[in-house]
């Protein structure tokens, strides 16, 4: 007899055992999943939420006065653009903070009208990481326009514009943002340099933070060690209500991930575990026989090991199914992210197909070393 | 073929000893049919256990064939037994999840091939029970029952059958049937021993062995 048809022959006959087995590690497998999915929806949404919202980290000058700085919304103070550079090189460090973009700000006059003219370098984003940079991507030759500069200057998208000694194409659509956005020009950085004759200069690196510093590690301290190491000569100023936001979020999740989820583990492998003893003690008279006919310890463990590993295979493809459909069905309703956040994940399905069985056989083990263990004489001595 | 040495059996029962099997010495030789006779308790069963390597004795020897049985690792000895011994029991031990086929086929020590297949085909048509091979043994009457565990022993061709108290559970007509396949089965050259209450096998049996609270009192 092979061992594989025996157990399936043996769980269609006790189909209860096998039945609240794979219920159980089913379960387990839809709040992984679940949580899983969610955790990662909830990241997309936090970096959807950020890009649409900027940066939250600003490095300026340090011998800036904030006063200033706030009033006008840039620094009179510049700094040589190679100070970029030398952060941007400490991206591949683990640094805590990622996405850097220099620019040069500063108050301006077109036609009467009082601007901000603002240049912006390409994004600096750490190797590896393929996000797409954040903010937009100004083309040569082109500006992006404040939705109140288009209102005076009576200019749209497509129409020139001319900065200084330069003409340039209005390559956006000015929309009223309410914020100082719409009274803002956008260029690239080297034709702000040149129009102000500030050629090789910046006057703020914008950045956003990673997402992995919670409040009570004091993000901002470390982000201004981190940022004082490398460049002595700024400061660092930390949008910090966004930046909680992103914290709180990220530790409601690590909870998750370190009391619910192992909670949940745990109370599906004593379940599965109990089944299994169950069902040693419902099979002690197969086991002693079997032993009678010569059966090793191995086929013995084999048959209670290989049940374990065909329900948790079984409960894997429930739970992965299952549990990726609630979560795209209920996901959004139960839990703060959008329905276009959550995707499915097929690696995590994947992995779990495989480490289900291993920890139901996991859960298995004690029961089947004491089928292993069982005194057949004991049993068989019944009369 | 089998031969025991001062065999001692005791077990530790709510603190007292109970002295199970004392100095047992035998001989069983090739081709007996003995048939062990006692009261309850006395210490058939365990010496069935004994001499199947089922059960280490507390004290002494078995030597089955050229082999000391407890000196053999558990491997070789559960290896020996599923080639040379077949066992059969007052309780049937059927596995109830497999249909007839698949309890016979449950002996084979491996992977069941066609000549297994063929084999376990020849035994359950030899018992009357072809007709119902598809079915599980909860289906099947006492007497079907314990004539599916006599084809299940016989599988593996043994040199020796351990019966223990094997129509315990029947009627005289089917306790008759499945004496006369131990019967059979001596005839072609096996070895038997059969724990028995009744006396249906004693016209059979070549020798008796009795045993009382654990010793041999007749052979
Ligand atoms: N596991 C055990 N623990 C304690 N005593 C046992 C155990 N197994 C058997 N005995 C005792 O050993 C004696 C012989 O038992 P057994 O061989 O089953 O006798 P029989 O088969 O002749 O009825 C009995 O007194 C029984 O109570
Ligand atoms: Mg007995």
């Amino acid at each position: 007899m092979q061992l594989w048809t025996q157990i399936i022959c043996e769980v269609g006959f006790r189909k209860l055992n096998a039945f609240f087995s794979v219920l159980g590690l089913t379960l387990a497998v839809i709040i992984v999943v679940a949580s899983q999915l969610i955790a990662e929806s909830d990241e997309r949404e936090t970096r959807r939420v950020t890009r649409d919202m900027g940066f939250n980290l600003r490095l300026i000058p340090a011998e800036t006065d904030l006063g200033q700085f706030y009033r006008d919304g840039f620094s009179r103070f510049a700094m040589d653009a190679t100070t970029l550079d030398r952060l941007a090189t400490q991206l591949t460090n683990n640094v805590s903070f990622n996405h850097l973009v220099g620019s040069l700000r500063r108050g301006y006059t077109i036609n009467g009208q009082s601007i901000l003219l603002v240049g912006l370098s390409k994004t600096y984003v750490a190797p590896g990481q393929g996000k797409k940079p954040m903010g937009f991507v100004i083309k040569t030759n082109t500006i992006h326009i404040g939705s109140e500069i288009a209102r005076v200057q009576v200019k749209n998208k497509g129409d020139t514009m001319q900065v200084g000694m330069q003409q340039f194409q209005i390559s956006n659509d000015p929309i009223e943002t309410g914020t100082s956005d719409d009274i803002t020009i956008f260029a690239r950085l080297e034709d702000v340099q040149s129009i102000l004759g500030l050629s090789g200069k910046i006057n703020e690196i914008e950045a956003i933070d990673c997402l992995c510093l919670t409040a009570d590690e004091d993000p901002l301290a470390i982000l201004r060690k981190e940022i004082g190491d490398i460049l002595p000569d700024v400061q660092v100023v930390h949008k910090q209500k966004l930046a909680d936001a992103r914290a709180k979020q990220r530790q409601t999740r690590e909870k998750v991930n370190a009391v619910v989820l192992p909670s949940v583990l745990l109370a599906s492998a004593v379940w599965v575990a109990l089944l299994a003893v169950f069902n040693v003690r419902d099979r002690r008279q197969e086991i002693g026989i079997l032993r009678a006919l010569g059966k090793s310890g191995w086929r013995i463990a084999g048959l209670f090991l290989g049940k374990a590993v065909l329900l948790g295979f079984v409960a894997a493809g429930f739970g992965v199914v299952f549990g990726m459909w609630a979560v795209l069905e209920f996901g959004p309703s139960l839990f703060p992210v959008t329905k276009k956040a959550i995707q499915v994940n097929p690696l995590l399905a994947f992995q779990l197909v495989f480490a289900t069985p291993l920890f139901a056989a996991f859960a298995s083990f004690i029961p089947a070393m004491l089928a292993v263990s069982h005194d057949p004489a004991e049993t068989l001595r019944e009369d | 073929m089998i031969r025991c040495d001062e065999v001692t059996k005791t077990f530790c029962k709510n603190g007292s000893k109970v002295l199970s099997l004392d100095r047992f010495t035998a001989d069983i030789r090739d081709g007996e049919f003995i048939a062990v006779r006692g009261p309850s308790g006395s210490g058939k069963t365990t010496l069935l256990l004994t001499l199947g390597g089922m059960q280490r004795p507390s004290t002494g020897k078995v030597q089955f064939d050229e082999h000391d049985l407890y000196a053999l690792s558990q491997a070789e000895r559960a290896n020996l037994r599923s080639r040379q011994i077949g066992f059969v029991f007052q309780m049937f031990y059927l596995v109830p999840y497999l249909d007839l086929l698949g309890n016979v086929l449950l002996a084979s020590p491996g992977k069941p091939g066609k000549v297994e297949r063929q084999r376990a085909a020849e035994l359950l048509e030899q018992f009357g029970l072809s007709n119902r091979i598809a079915h599980r043994p909860d289906e099947l009457s006492a007497g079907e029952r314990q004539r599916l565990a006599v084809a299940r022993a016989l599988l593996n061709r043994p040199k020796i059958l351990l019966a223990d108290e094997p129509t315990g559970n029947l009627d005289p007509d089917n306790a008759a049937v499945v004496i006369d396949h131990f019967v059979q089965f001596h005839q072609s050259g096996g070895t038997v021993v059969l724990v028995t209450h009744g006396t249906a096998a004693d016209t059979f049996a070549n020798r008796i062995i009795r045993l009382n609270q654990g010793r041999l009192s007749g052979d």
